[in-house]
């Protein structure tokens, strides 16, 4: 790639419970980068090792063997360096909403800026600035995270990493369990954040329409390991693959092939429906012209 | 006439307030009638009261207004509820809240121990769900070693050990991949299949509610829309209105109507949708050149 990466793996490997009868290989031989300022999805089936390998990207896990750089250097080398990616690589959980503790939704955001000793004003100025990336609103500012709405808990816990203004956000599954309205709301938001600071974003889904739609270039994992690198329409040319991986291609894609089937050719892979509405009156308009 | 399973008459119900401020009403109103052996999907924005009305059907909540009869039993009786509670099962969203027990077949004989079942017929009732949810040979593992998919089915079979009429899916797959989805729908096809039950599911998935034979869409706490999928789902303004989507395949349609082509208002899955555009492009003819094959020229 002609850009240096933010942040890459090398030959990533990670084994749970190593040595014993359960010892599971979760992550193998992994190599990828991230590059500043890019949006990248990370698909795969559950067991696929999606989740253990983005706990690796700000050092919450330690890899079994290989290395994890953050601008070229070794996040696991000392205390001072995972210091520092903690607060550069941004981690979002699965279900967050679960890990709000503190009495106010304030002083949950405040949470990281308040550990990276930040002052009293910088720490306000960023949590009204995260609070607003991630859509909570002013006045939910002073009440308790418990008394939030499930979606709304979800925009405190985006909000309280969103504060750390990391240059790389990692969100495991973001939308899961939302409704279309709060999928669509949230992506936006995070979107926001993307355009705004020019952060990295990468985002772990099942949800091959929300990749499509958001996601420059996706990786797809399966059984630790990387089995596609590339831009969606690259990827989703690969249909029968991604079926065998036990994944879902994007209605549009499947579309497209049921219109092959019908003798209706259409121009690349398309997985989006702005793209299958263009082409189709494309068609139309040879049609009409004819 | 089909028998009625479940008779929702102007079933209202608020959560208490705090202090201070006014009680929050979930359900306003509502009447509705479910068929025996029906499959109804039921669509909603978070805060619809989809969850509210679903924890009706079992009696886990009592009209505060109305009432509800399932097969025929008032839910506020006290003395029915249990009766109630082996008709009507139910399986929520996350199956580790569901789970209890460190074996298999222990968790899936929990619930009809605790209905007094004899022994060999609670083997008998294990061994028949666990094979119906495909867990059968994990009968021995330990749940919590299992898949988010393998844990739902889990739970499912939990919920049919006590041989229930009726089942309702608060939003089963809501925590599962596409694979652990697809396992859940099946499940749900074979329940009707083998045993004829009534089904509820309660969904986000546009594609899970468009294989119901009725899908009803809630709004405030009111039923906004009830009708087939195919009905249901050509209301695309109004389903966005209400915060919902419709099945890519049946938006496409919609757009490219706007757009003055003359295709149907509905499809529900990539090949009706195939099929719908084909016939548009083969009947009005001249599909432009390098866009057409021998295949569909047929029709010319």
């Amino acid at each position: 790639m002609e850009s240096n990466p933010i942040l890459r793996t090398e030959n990533l490997c990670h084994v749970y419970s190593a040595g014993t009868p359960f010892e599971l290989t979760a992550v193998r031989d992994v190599n990828i980068e991230v590059h500043a300022g890019e949006v990248l999805a990370i698909i795969g089936h559950t067991g696929s090792g999606k989740s253990t390998l983005i706990q690796h990207l700000n050092a919450l896990i330690k890899p079994t063997s290989g290395r994890v750089l953050y601008e070229g250097r070794d996040i696991n080398e000392s205390k001072d360096s995972i210091r520092a990616v903690r607060g550069n690589v941004g981690l979002v959980f699965q279900y967050p909403e679960y890990q709000l503790f503190e009495e106010t939704v304030y002083k949950d955001i405040a949470f990281g800026p308040k550990n990276m000793k930040l002052g009293a004003q910088e720490i306000d100025r960023r949590v009204r600035e995260a609070a607003g990336f991630a859509g909570v609103p002013e006045e939910l500012l002073e009440r308790s995270p418990f008394e939030l709405s499930g979606g709304q808990k979800r925009r405190v816990a985006i909000a309280g990493v969103i504060a750390m203004m990391p240059r790389v956000l990692v969100l495991d599954e973001p939308m899961a369990g939302l409704d279309p309205a709060g999928r669509r709301d949230i992506m936006e938001n995070i979107m926001g954040y993307h355009r705004e600071t020019g952060a990295a974003v990468v985002i772990v889904t099942h949800s091959m329409e929300e990749a499509a739609r958001y996601a420059g270039r996706m990786i797809v994992m399966d059984r630790g390991s990387v089995a596609m690198d590339g831009a969606p329409e690259e990827v989703f040319s690969h249909g029968e693959e991604l079926r065998a991986m036990g994944l879902e291609i994007p209605e549009m894609t499947k579309l497209q092939i049921e219109l092959q089937k019908l003798g209706i050719e259409l121009r690349g892979t398309v997985y989006t429906l702005e793209r299958m509405r263009d082409e189709l009156l494309r068609l139309e308009r040879g049609r009409r012209r004819a | 006439m089909s028998d009625i399973a479940i008779k929702i008459d102007g079933l209202t119900y608020f959560y208490p307030a705090d202090e201070g401020t006014a009680p929050v009403d979930v359900l306003r109103g509502l009447t509705l009638e479910l068929e025996s052996g029906s499959f109804t999907a039921v669509l909603g924005h978070n805060g619809s009261g989809k969850s509210t009305l679903a924890r009706h059907l079992n009696a886990l909540l009592l009209p505060k207004g109305g009432s509800v009869y399932v097969f025929g039993m008032d839910t506020r009786m006290e003395e029915l509820v249990l009766e109630i509670r082996r008709r009507v099962g139910m399986v929520f969203q996350n199956p580790d809240n569901q789970i209890v027990s460190n074996v298999v077949e222990e968790d899936v004989a929990f619930a009809p121990e605790n209905l007094g079942v004899p022994s060999p017929e609670i083997r008998e009732r294990v061994d028949e769900a666990l094979k119906m949810v495909g867990m059968y040979e994990f009968r021995n593992h330990a749940p919590h070693l299992l898949s988010g998919g393998q844990r739902q089915r889990i739970a499912i079979a939990g919920v049919l050990a006590m041989r229930p009429k009726c089942v309702v899916f608060d939003e089963p797959t809501a925590m599962l991949d596409p694979r652990g989805r697809e396992e859940v729908m099946g499940i749900i096809y074979k329940l009707r299949r083998e045993y004829g039950s009534t089904v509820i599911l309660i969904t986000h998935h546009m594609e899970e509610a468009a294989r119901a034979d009725r899908v009803i869409v809630m709004d405030s706490g009111l039923v906004a829309m009830d009708g087939s999928p195919r009905e249901v789902f050509s209301n695309v303004e109004e389903l966005s209105a209400l915060g919902l989507d419709v099945p890519e395949e049946t938006r496409l349609l919609y757009e490219l109507r706007r757009e003055g082509l003359n295709v149907p208002l509905c499809a529900l899955d990539a090949r009706e949708c195939a099929g719908a555009l084909a016939k548009y492009f083969k009947k009005t003819g001249d599909i432009p050149s390098g866009s057409r094959t021998e295949r569909n020229a047929d029709g010319k």
